[in-house]
């Protein structure tokens, strides 16, 4: 059951360990000025919002415990929205609220939650419950998205966005994660969520693996996973690849969700993405970093590099 | 790549810094490595007595020699009023004590701790007895005759020179010794009678003042003992019961001086000693011996200071040892911990409790405290009250425990008091907020990595002989430092990964087929 390779079958594979990323592509690639860039929402969402990238609108700002007595009659209009830390991690803290019953809140679980329950969520949020270090943190309330229906029925709670991998500003890799029964609708592959590699010359699915093994069908929804193509590739993957000037990080990852109405929507960005996209892929991350390291001055927009990259990695 | 090279520049300084001070102690100044025995130490004190004769006073006392293989690690003198110091001369050292005006019955007392290490090679004989010379011409014939028979009868030089030596004692009544010994007084001058002896059977031999050690002795004065030289050796020999005296249970005094002790300004004088033995830890013996010859490396380390203060630095010493185990089990096996370094300090608690007792002890703790956490969530507090209220449900469960334990007779339970409460809460809080939001399972998995962290490191840190290295080559730590460095730069795969990766090499090699 647990089974184990030895380190020079991975190196054979391109396979990018933890060490790796940490010690060489992040150490060399992100200097950590440029860190709050994207660990602090608040700042990414400035700084994209400057130069056009698109993103859910937002809504508003708790920074102090004044904010959040305020919160029932600013909120009183507003019907879907999402909460989240500014500086959380790992999808930590974030509220996601898609309806009113009354005065009460429904979370996407049909749970309901009360005005006192969504304050002390708040609350927690600005004394650094989820935040790195637990330092203080402000909550940011933003614009729930109307998500796309191209991911009906491949997932089990909650809609998927998708995960671009940048290296200087070159997609090499992309997956979005789909939550399942087992993995309580949250999208961590270790906890049972499916990995769906997706192609970057195409936006459809190369491969979908669930505990590391390959799967064809969604084990809730039945759904053949190999359907999914997701819409507007060319473009979202130039919003991820335009992230690249802005956040100052050569090795960098992109969440972005799709809105019905507006397209690819910039959701985070992340300095220190995970390396699960390997598993979900399939393919090993080394020999696309190695090709890009070669090649990462010959093309300059983002619209050049993502054109590169959707004929280099397809 | 240059800054490889720097690291790896920066590593071997630090390896080389690190081993060679450790190099320097262990072969120059007696550390050892291993923890070893203990080592018996003498306690040797000299106690003079004379009656002052109400006028300037001057005492001047010979030492003991000290060298490689006898070493002084101590000496301490208790005289009142009186001035003392210390002057070498011909390589002799005097010890002389002064006062202005004393009457009465004087007692000057003088204590050194001696111990023995175990190389002890003397040396061959610098100075070497007189020739025969003042025998007179019938006392040369009748030592002639002595060596002649005494030959005759033995083979190695070793049974002659013994045989010599037995049997010029006082007792026999052999003319031809008691020719020899004529006019003899003193012992002193009968041991140069013999040594006259046996250099005309070409041993070569000297006489030596000395002070046998055993445990208990008191008012003991000093003896005078032969040394000869045979098979390239010295031999002790004490002639009054014909023993070779061991090197290690003997002091001696420089060779070629008389007269152990000069008073002046005083009369009816006696020295005495009297002597102890003791058994002292053999690294504590090469810091003291080393502090008595001023060594930089030992008066500008840890062990200057107060033994209180080395004690809370040796538990100090042993928080790296704890890092590296963090650093090794983390970077290089993968292991997940709730809280980076929160397993040394539970490590460090474990050497108050034990292992066994302090996991339990843990494991109640921290589950009583989820269970306490779990309803406050339904509070809605805020983060500081509800981790303020998790830090006094710790102190009520330890006191609990505490009290619980005493009433049942089981007073281990106590040991409770020594895991740090504030990180205890805060343990509580991370795996309750944990437990929320990822499930029991990530709970498992981050606390039994700590756990079993906070194991490995105990058992590295209550390891003697690592103990021992720590505390007495605290150098070592620059070692520490740079495998902790190496492996910073480590950027291979961690063990961990080499599951978690392993479906996709396996689907490869099926792809393959």
């Amino acid at each position: 059951m647990f089974r184990l390779t030895t380190p020079s079958e991975l190196k054979k594979a391109g396979i990018v360990g933890m060490n790796k990323r940490n010690a060489f592509y992040i150490a060399h690639n992100n200097p950590r000025k440029n860190y709050p860039r994207v660990d602090d929402k608040l700042l990414t969402k400035k700084i994209t919002e400057e130069i056009g990238i698109a993103a859910p609108a937002m809504i508003g700002v708790a920074r102090t415990q004044y904010h959040v007595k305020q919160l029932k009659q600013f909120l009183s209009d507003v019907e879907k929205f999402v909460i989240k830390p500014s500086k959380g991690s790992g999808g930590k803290g974030i509220l996601v609220v898609v309806g009113r019953d009354g005065d009460d809140f429904v979370k996407p679980s049909g749970a309901i939650i009360n005005i006192k329950e969504l304050q002390h969520h708040v609350s927690n949020t600005l004394s650094g419950l989820f935040s790195l270090g637990g330092k203080p943190d402000v909550a940011m309330i933003e614009e729930l998205v109307e998500f796309s229906d191209v991911f009906d029925g491949f997932s089990f709670e909650g809609v998927p966005d998708v995960r671009v991998i940048q290296y200087h500003g070159y997609p090499i890799m992309a997956m979005t994660r789909l939550s399942t029964r087992e993995s309580d609708g949250k999208a961590n592959l270790h906890q049972g969520a499916v990995g769906l590699g997706i192609d970057i010359a195409t936006g459809k699915t190369l491969k979908a693996v669930q505990h590391g093994q390959p799967i064809t069908h969604h084990p809730d929804t039945g759904r053949d996973l190999s359907e999914l193509n997701i819409p507007f590739w060319h473009t979202l993957l130039c919003l991820a690849s335009s992230c690249h000037e802005v956040s100052g990080l050569g090795y960098l990852g992109a969440d972005i969700v799709l809105d019905k109405n507006k397209g690819p929507l910039l959701l985070e960005l992340n300095a220190r993405p995970g390396l699960a996209i390997q598993i979900a892929n399939g393919v090993g991350l080394e020999t696309r970093l190695k090709l890009i390291e070669k090649e990462r001055n010959e093309q300059h927009t983002a619209e050049e590099r993502v054109n590169y990259s959707m004929q280099a990695f397809g | 790549m240059r800054r490889h090279y720097q690291l790896y520049i920066l590593v071997s300084m630090l390896v080389v810094l690190g081993v060679g001070a450790a190099a320097y102690k262990h072969f120059v100044l007696g550390f050892t490595f291993t923890p070893t025995n203990k080592e018996a130490v003498w306690q040797v004190q000299a106690e003079i007595k004379f009656e002052a004769e109400e006028g300037p006073i001057k005492v001047s006392m010979i030492l003991p020699s000290s060298d490689d293989s006898r070493k002084k690690i101590l000496s301490d003198n208790i005289a009142a009023d009186y001035q003392s110091k210390v002057i070498e001369k011909d390589g002799v050292k005097k010890i002389i004590w002064t006062k202005q005006q004393a009457s009465g019955e004087q007692h000057l007392y003088l204590r050194g701790d001696f111990y023995f290490q175990q190389r002890a090679d003397l040396q061959p004989p610098k100075e070497l007895s007189s020739d025969g010379e003042n025998l007179t011409e019938m006392q040369l014939k009748a030592a002639q005759d002595i060596v002649q028979n005494t030959q005759l009868s033995n083979d190695s030089e070793y049974d002659i020179a013994m045989h010599i030596i037995a049997r010029m004692n006082e007792e026999n009544d052999e003319s031809s010794i008691r020719l020899l010994l004529e006019n003899i007084q003193f012992r002193r001058e009968h041991m140069e009678q013999v040594a006259k002896v046996l250099k005309i059977a070409k041993i070569e031999s000297r006489v030596i003042r000395g002070l046998r050690l055993q445990d208990g002795l008191t008012q003991r004065s000093i003896s005078t003992f032969i040394e000869i030289y045979v098979e390239k050796q010295w031999h002790l020999i004490d002639s009054r019961d014909m023993t070779e005296i061991p090197t290690n249970e003997v002091i001696l005094w420089p060779v070629n001086t008389r007269g152990l002790l000069d008073v002046y300004g005083g009369k009816n004088s006696s020295i005495h000693f009297s002597v102890l033995k003791q058994q002292k830890n053999i690294s504590r013996l090469a810091v003291d011996s080393a502090k008595q010859s001023d060594s930089a490396f030992v008066n500008f380390s840890i062990y200057s200071l107060p033994t209180k203060d080395q004690n809370t630095f040796k538990s100090l010493l042993l928080i790296p040892l704890g890092a590296l185990v963090v650093v090794i089990l983390r970077n290089l096996v993968g292991l997940r911990t709730s809280g980076t370094f929160m397993p040394i300090l539970i490590a460090m608690t474990f050497i108050q409790t034990s292992l066994i007792l302090g996991l339990s002890l843990f494991l109640v703790v921290v589950s009583i405290g989820l269970v306490m956490r779990s309803y406050l969530s339904h509070l809605n507090l805020l983060l500081v009250p509800r981790i303020a209220s998790v830090l006094v449900f710790v102190i009520i469960i330890f006191a609990t425990i505490g009290i619980a334990s005493h009433k049942f007779g089981w007073d281990s339970g106590l040991h409770i008091t020594f895991f740090p409460m504030i990180i205890m809460s805060w343990t509580i809080e991370r795996m309750s907020v944990l437990w929320e939001e990822e499930g029991p399972h990530e709970v498992l998995v981050q606390g039994g990595g700590s756990l079993f962290t906070a194991s490995i490191a105990y058992l590295v840190m209550i390891n003697p002989f690592i103990g021992h290295l720590t505390y007495n080559f605290p150098e070592l730590l620059l070692v520490l430092l740079a495998i902790i460095i190496l492996i910073g730069s480590y950027s291979g795969f961690r063990l961990v990964e080499l599951a978690r990766f392993e479906p996709m090499v396996r689907v490869d090699q099926q792809n393959k087929q």
